[in-house]
């Protein structure tokens, strides 16, 4: 029928690494991993006329994951939540990490979502990215003309873009060893329900204390802004604290009014997601706390 | 009718015996309606896209570059049905149910957003999708009622005349006491009370959420002369409709008006149902006249399936509603008036809008002994798709604001909110505020005690009132409470519904798969996972003593099946299943009477209850081989198969009067005390539910594993109704018609749900059974609102209590306890 013709989605399979960079060399196909988020787009016609190179066959390649000589996690970028959840170093150094995986979607999710889809998919409400944020992660990115890395801190460059180009793909995410330990890791994320919920608002943190006050901090805000960002002014105001006292309290309310201008949209409203998200940054900031 | 209502251990009423139909489900090998072969067209429909207005034309905007070719397609408009019909002379081109408001293809004004315009046909259903797009409606716009709380504009009244009336689809006054006095005499009970206690209360509308969209087939059968030609066939012909659907005579009623022709002209079979929750009550009927003219226009089989966006967009949901209570108690907490104002929003046009209206006015004071009532009910318009049947058909709108006004005035009292209950429950022999006596024996006191005891209520309070004080001194952000409500539900049509439809049940000799005789039970009730074939086969088996496989349920079919009245209301088991019984009763009686069965095969041993189960008002039991041959015989006989046949009177006792709206509502109610427990967090306002006990007195238990699953899976519906499930509106359009973001609860949302269940049979339902499909959605909302409110030591009147309300609520309290 003439509909062939108008609604076609055409798949190229990826055989190799080398392959696939080839074939992005030479025309912008869209990447397709886990499938997960690409996949909610077909529902309503939505991938007519788009172009997808498969590369999820690449496991030898891009999958699984390792820890380096210097502590670090490289997150290969067919590497899904269920692998990463299975490793109990990752368990026992990234809490925080393990915490946003269980979080997404559910079991069948977790099964088949990349970190690296998480990441390039680029929503302000995505549960894996926010995490590895705070964790200060850095994007690997191959192309025939080599590989380049890119702090995820500059990898957003608005509302779903990112610093990739088109001939590019994420390769995998370094995750260096973090810092503080695992008692400074805080993630918590409000979904719209227990699981298979999108996040309405979101805290992944990293605040360090030593002899008493908070020397460093890492604020990322999911769901607050057009991308998930860190915030900056709650970080210097958190920095030096010692006490979270009523007139720490009001500072930090006020950086966070400076950082972020969260909106009402159909699953929650901007004074909800702003007084929550103040009430996780005391929540974060007393549980970090050494006792 | 088996008497005594006694079971021995050999009946297979009140087992959970298999469902006949589990297999098929569970392996996938049952066909709904999307998935039966199909050879046609496929239909889409075209709708407004805003929310009132007037259509002045359509365009169809040319669409080669993505394939549309419009000569491929079949249009269907307004236009194409006559306005009078040959049958009656009125407008065939208005959907037959209560009122004959609403048009099934919009003419020229319309009312909401996606009302449907025009249909579409074309054999692929993606380049039918892209089609749809590209028809262009233009209108002109008119002033829409976006908040069915405000009083209209002038401008905005689109039924009846400006005043107190404008837009009004119903008003219903239940009065009693004083309030039948007058205002004076009313108002007095306040001016005397020791405490009055005002609230206001809020309700969301509610999505169905079957997991089968809606759907339907259409076939046409014309002569050979009508093969072509004019849209209109001159000769008799006939339309078969297919599909998903609670209520075949209902499609049937709308059908035959929209096509004008006489009732065999019309055939409707429920295909395989997943799922109705009243969502599948009124609304397959548009679906069916959509897809049947689109068949008759191209004389072809027609496949009319929504998707979920559209299904939730444009389908009906329940009604959201607001409700004013005055709640007047003497010093002791005894409640002395309650004044109630209700209104619910019906959407644009009328549906079920007054009986949903009539049953929340009916339940609105619950099983309570109050002296002075008096409840006003409206349902009003406004331009947002109708609203419609739902689980609980208005008693959840009306349960939830009363039950949360209880608390609230044993607040007010300073007694525990269990205790004020407990003062003003009905005892047998007292009245409802409808005037209704209640002379069963309940013990509702000692019930509620029992749901209590093992939702630990007293110990949780004590423990909760600990723990609440503890986290206010630590800082921790959780907070604990438990909350109960005690309600009712009366089973079947309200008032006089059942004596209009006079439903008709008839069960047929037949020859079972192993070549025995047996019996065919063809009512027009449909399983729609509830378990209606598993029930009716329990009772037919039981009433006539014959082997559960002897029985065979027939397929909801008008050319095939009587009229035993729609699948709603709680009605099935309880009313049609009664009928099951006595028509089983009916069909020995037969075969009695012409001899088939004598005296001669009645069972040497009759107290032998394997013999058959079976003992009719003369107590006689056959002998089962007996039984089985002479229905064998009866299956073959000259001029069609024995059938026995049983139509529904009246219980014996009084009468409703509709006028007064005092009486008989109901004949019986089912009683129930459900007790939620909960624990909030004010760090981030969510409320996660730790434990639920519901518990309920339901007549008999007629197979405990289904009656188990429906209290359950009508708790967690009502769960979802009460913490996350919202509609949200933007100028009359739903803005989240998906599963992404009308948030229903999974299972990691609801805790475990221990059902307990009392009997107290009642004599006119099968072994006693009353209703309970709907029972379960009245309770937990108000439950788990008492629960949340009384954890924060907050009150929460609305609907979804979500995490942005009950921060609201806790945020407006602590500033004006500040200010204070
Ligand atoms: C039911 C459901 C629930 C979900 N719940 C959550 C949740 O709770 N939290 C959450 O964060 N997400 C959730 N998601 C979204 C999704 O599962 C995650 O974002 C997942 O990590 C995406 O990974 P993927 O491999 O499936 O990505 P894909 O769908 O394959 O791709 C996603 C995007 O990334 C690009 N991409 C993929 N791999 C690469 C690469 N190596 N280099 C460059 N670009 C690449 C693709 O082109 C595409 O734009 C949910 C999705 C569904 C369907």
């Amino acid at each position: 029928m003439t509909a062939i013709a108008h609604s076609a989605v055409s798949v190229h399979r990826a055989r190799t690494l080398q392959d696939a960079l080839d074939q992005l060399s030479q025309a912008p196909l869209q990447l397709l991993a886990g499938g997960t988020d690409i996949m909610v787009e077909a529902n309503h016609g939505g991938l007519r006329g788009r172009h997808f190179l498969d590369i999820s066959g690449l496991g030898s390649e891009l999958g699984g994951h390792s820890w380096l000589p210097d502590g670090a996690l490289r997150i290969g970028a067919l590497c899904t939540y269920a692998q990463l959840q299975a490793d109990a170093r990752a368990q026992a150094e990234l809490p925080m990490l393990m915490a946003a995986s269980r979080l997404v979607g559910a079991t069948q999710i977790q099964s088949r979502g990349t970190y690296a889809g998480n990441v390039e998919n680029g929503s302000p409400a995505a549960d894996a990215a926010p995490a590895l944020l705070a964790l200060d992660a850095v994007v690997e990115l191959r192309s025939l003309a080599g590989t380049r890395t890119v702090p995820l801190a500059h990898y957003y460059t608005g509302y779903r873009s990112t610093a990739r180009r088109s001939d590019e793909l994420i390769s995998a995410l370094i995750v260096p060893k973090p810092d503080g330990g695992v008692s400074c890791q805080f993630f918590r994320k409000v979904g719209t329900r227990a699981f298979q919920a999108i996040t309405k608002v979101g805290l992944s943190a990293r605040i360090v204390w030593q002899g008493g006050q908070i020397t460093d901090a890492r604020i990322v805000a999911t769901s607050m802004a057009a991308t998930i960002c860190r915030a900056h002014h709650i970080e210097n105001a958190l920095r030096g604290l010692s006490d979270i006292d009523a007139a720490a309290k009001s500072a930090l309310r006020r950086a966070q009014d400076a950082d972020l201008r969260p909106m009402d949209d159909v699953r929650s409203s901007a004074d909800y997601r702003a007084e929550v998200f103040h009430r996780l940054v005391l929540q974060a900031a007393s549980e970090t706390r050494p006792s | 009718m088996p008497d005594g209502n006694q079971l021995s251990k050999d009946h297979r009423v009140g087992k959970s015996i298999p469902r006949p139909d589990a297999k098929v489900k569970v392996t996938g090998a049952l066909h709904y309606v999307d998935d039966l072969p199909f050879e046609g067209l496929y239909g889409a429909t075209v709708r407004t896209k805003t929310a009132r207005g007037r259509m002045t034309g359509l365009r169809f905007k040319d669409g080669v570059d993505v394939g549309v070719d419009w000569r491929e397609f079949a249009v269907v408009t307004a236009n194409d049905i006559p306005r009078t019909s040959k049958l009656d002379g009125i407008d065939p081109n208005q959907v037959m149910l209560i009122d004959r408001d609403q048009p099934f293809l919009v003419r020229d004004e319309f009312r909401h957003v996606g009302e449907p315009v025009c249909l579409l046909a074309h054999p692929d259903p993606e380049v039918l999708r892209r089609a749809v797009d590209l028809v262009e409606i233009k209108t002109e716009s008119l002033p829409a009622v976006l908040d069915y709380r405000q009083p209209p504009t002038d401008a905005q009244v689109q039924r009846g005349e400006p005043g107190p009336d404008a837009n009004l689809f119903k008003r219903i006054v239940v009065s009693k006491g004083a309030a039948d006095e007058g205002d004076d005499a009313f108002s007095k009970v306040f001016e005397d009370a020791a405490h009055i206690v005002s609230g206001t209360y809020e309700t969301q509308a509610q999505e169905q959420c079957y997991i089968e969209p809606n759907g339907i087939i259409a076939r046409v059968e014309v002569s050979e002369a009508d093969a072509q030609g004019a849209l209109w066939p001159a000769n008799p012909w006939k339309l078969i409709i297919e599909g998903s659907m609670q209520c075949p005579y209902y499609v049937h009623k709308a059908i035959t008006h929209l096509f004008q022709l006489p009732d065999d002209g019309v055939q409707i079979i429920q295909a395989a149902t997943g799922g109705g929750f009243g969502g599948k009550e009124d609304y397959p009927s548009i679906i069916s006249g959509h897809a049947g003219l689109l068949a008759l226009k191209t004389r072809q089989p027609v496949k009319l399936i929504y998707d979920r966006v559209e299904d939730m967009a444009f389908t009906t949901k329940r009604h959201p509603s607001r409700t004013h209570l005055r709640a007047a108690l003497d010093a002791d907490g005894k409640l002395l008036g309650i004044d109630m104002d209700v209104t619910l929003d019906g959407g644009a046009y009328l549906t079920l809008s007054p009986v949903v209206l009539s049953r929340g006015a009916i339940h609105a004071v619950g099983p309570y002994r109050v002296p002075h009532v008096r409840v006003h009910n409206r349902a009003v318009l406004s331009n947002t798709p109708p609203h419609g049947a739902f689980r609980g058909f208005g008693a959840p709108q009306t349960v939830f604001a009363f039950e949360r006004h209880l608390d609230r005035c044993a607040r007010e009292v300073g007694i525990d909110p269990v205790e004020l209950r407990r003062r003003n429950l009905i005892i047998r022999g007292d009245a409802l505020a409808i005037s209704q006596r209640i002379d069963e024996p309940i013990e509702l006191h000692k019930w509620m005690d029992e749901a209590l005891t093992a939702g630990k209520y007293e110990e949780r309070r004590a423990a909760h009132a600990a723990f609440n004080e503890a986290a206010e001194t630590s800082g921790s952000p959780l907070r604990r409470g438990v909350g109960v409500a005690t309600f009712m539900h009366g089973a079947g049509f309200t008032g006089s519904g059942e004596d209009y439809l006079a439903s008709e049940v008839m069960i047929r000799a037949a020859v079972g798969a192993d070549g025995l005789g047996g019996v065919e039970v063809c009512t027009a009730n449909t399983e729609i996972g509830q378990g209606a074939i598993t029930i009716f086969t329990q009772i037919a088996a039981d009433a006539l003593g014959l082997p559960l496989s002897a029985v065979q349920i027939a397929k909801p079919d008008t050319d095939q099946v009587p009229n035993s009245g729609p699948t709603v209301a709680s009605r099935t088991s309880m009313v049609v299943g009664h009928l099951v019984a006595r028509a089983s009763d009916d069909l020995v009686r037969k075969l009695e009477s012409q001899g088939t069965l004598s005296d001669g095969d009645l069972h040497p041993n009759p107290d032998d209850d394997r013999a058959s189960a079976l003992s009719d008002a003369r107590g006689r039991k056959f002998e089962p081989t007996a039984l089985r041959g002479a229905l064998a015989t009866a299956a073959a006989q000259d001029g069609g198969a024995l059938e026995g046949w049983a139509t529904y009177q009246r219980p014996p006792g009084g009468k409703w009067n509709d006028v007064t709206y005092k009486g008989i509502a109901y004949g019986t109610y089912a009683w129930a005390t459900y007790l939620a427990d909960v624990e909030v967090d004010l760090t981030t306002f969510e409320t996660r539910i730790t434990d639920f006990v519901a518990s309920q007195e339901i007549g008999r238990v007629l197979n405990p594993l289904l009656a188990e699953g429906q209290i359950q899976g009508g708790v967690v519906q009502a769960m979802g109704w009460a913490l996350l499930e919202d509609t949200v509106y933007k100028d009359g359009r739903i803005t989240n018609p998906n599963m992404t973001n009308y948030v229903v609860p999974t299972f990691a949302d609801v805790p475990d749900v221990q059902v307990l269940f009392q009997e107290s049979p009642y004599a006119y339902g099968p072994w006693g059974a009353k209703g309970i499909g709907e029972l379960p959605m009245d309770g937990p909302a108000p439950a788990i609102l008492n629960a949340i409110s009384a954890a924060v030591g907050v009150e929460i009147d609305a609907l979804p209590a979500s995490p942005e309300r009950v921060m609201r609520a806790v945020l407006a309290a602590q500033s004006s306890e500040v200010s204070s």
